[in-house]
Order: structure tokens, then sequence, then C-alpha cells
């Protein structure tokens, strides 16, 4: 008998650990989120540069991918230290590539995914900036930014 | 109506008393007036006010030295911020950004440009010297 009540303590400590640990997250209410940011242009995309924000700053950035384009290969530019730091409730991601433009993606391509920590139970409000977008030659093309959130 | 002109009958002790009151006002000469102010001033030469004045001239002086000094510092470092967004905005539209690096990246060719370019890149998307 006593074998057996030994062997359902480390149950009942998980089981005590689970429902303490239950009111803190319904408080607080953390989830995360993944959007593909996307941009439009009819001429071929040689360099560009957003801002992405939640209009109440409930968001953290946790992570930024590169997008789809072989042209922007690697990890775009982004400040590497707040994202790591947790203290990024924006980000500015920018990236540019030196390829002929031909290789260069034109129409809508995803540039980037930006995976963000949100706060509360309010649907966010993000707020998305095509701040620059380039041609192949460095001249600033037209271009229009939108993303998903799959 | 022909008025009389009336006549006021007063006892004597009243119109003496009026007489007296009618006499002309001493005026103050320039030497008494004088006399006054250098005798106001030998009064008043030894109040505390005078050193909290002196002390208050100071703190003006002071203040003012210091707006002085951070004024010229705020408008130097202005200055320096200027120049060197200016030795930034490589394409000359008057902003910095990715486009200004990629010119950079386009027209570079010496060792160590990609190291420049990443800085550029570094300063554009830093979090904190790019007020939302």
């Amino acid at each position: 008998m006593r074998n057996r009540l030994v062997g359902l303590l480390p149950g009942v400590a998980v089981l005590v650990a689970a429902l303490s640990a239950w009111p803190q997250a319904a408080d607080t209410d953390v989830r995360f989120a993944a959007l593909d940011i996307f941009v439009e242009s009819t001429e071929p995309l040689a360099a560009w540069q957003f801002e992405l924000r939640e209009s109440a700053g409930r968001m953290r950035v946790v992570g930024v991918e590169n997008g789809e384009s072989t042209a922007f290969g690697d990890a775009p530019y982004y400040d590497l230290e707040a994202v790591s730091g947790g203290t990024a409730d924006r980000i500015i991601v920018a990236d540019y590539s030196l390829n002929a433009a031909g290789e260069l993606p034109t129409g809508r391509s995803r540039i980037a995914t930006i995976h963000v920590q949100l706060e509360g139970t309010t649907a966010p409000d993000y707020v998305l900036n095509l701040v620059a977008a380039g041609g192949a030659s460095g001249e600033p093309i037209q271009a229009s930014i939108d993303f998903d959130t799959p | 109506m022909n008025p009389e002109p009336e006549t006021l009958e007063l006892p004597g002790d009243i119109v003496e008393r009026l007489e007296r009151l009618d006499k002309s006002v001493s005026v103050l000469t320039p030497a008494v007036d004088r006399q006054v102010r250098e005798a106001a001033a030998v009064h008043f030469a030894h109040r505390p006010d005078r050193v909290h004045s002196t002390s208050r001239r100071w703190a003006v002086v002071g203040t003012l030295a210091a707006s002085l000094v951070a004024g010229v510092f705020l408008v130097r470092m202005q200055t320096g911020m200027e120049a060197t967004m200016l030795a930034n905005d490589i394409d000359g539209s008057g902003v910095v950004d990715i486009l200004d690096a990629f010119t950079l990246a386009r027209t570079a060719g010496a060792p160590g440009s990609q190291a420049e370019v990443d800085a550029l890149i570094a300063n554009i998307v830093a979090l904190n010297g790019n007020p939302p």
C-alpha cells in the first residue's frame, strides 16, 4: 500500500504544478504568430526595406526568416540584438541583391516571414510600411506591401 | 431774479484754523532730496537682501552660462548628426535607407567595403537609432 502511494507522488506533483501554473498562463495570454510579408512590383525588385509594428505595442518580434526568392537567399538585415533580447516591439527589415535583373523577383513575392509573440486576447492591429523599394540599378520603384498570417 | 452774493459769517476761531491750513506746503529742494537719498543708501547698505541679490545674480549668470554651453553642445551634436546623415545619403534622396546601402554595395569593390555596407545597414535597421 505504501509503495503504491509513493508511486503516485510524482503524478500528484505534476498535477499540482500544472494547476498552479494554469491561472498564470490564463492571465498573461501569450501566443505566437507568423506573418508572411509580400512585396508586389511590376519591375524586378533588387532592394527593399519595411517596418512592422503593432499599434498598441502588444507584439514582440522573436524571429525573422528570409523570403522565397533565391536572389535574397540569406537572412535579411534586422536588429538582431533587439530581437534576441526580447525588446523588439517593432522591427525594421531590409535587404538587397546584386543579382542581374532577370534573376530578381517580379510581381508578388514573399520577402520575409516575421515571427511574433502577442500579448492579450485582442486581435493584433499590425502596421506595415514599405519604406523603400529599388530596382536593379538602384532607382526607387513603385511597389506595394502586404502580409498574410498563415 | 437777482441773487445777491452770499456772505458767510464764521466764528473767529474757525477762520483762524482755516487760515493756518491754507499755508503753502514746503517744497523738497534738490539738496534735501539728495540728503534723503544718501541717508537711505547708508541705512540700507547692510541689509541681507544685498547678499541675496548678489547670489541671485550669480545664479542668473550661471544659468545663462549653462544654457549657452548646452545650446552649443546641442547645435554641434545636431550638426554632427546631420553631417553623418548627409554622408550616408549616397543617392541624395534626403533619407538614408536601403537604397543608399544598395548603391554603396553596387559601386564598392575595395576590400572592406562589404563591412561598410553592413555597418550602414546596421544603422538603418537599428531600432534605438530610428524612432518610430
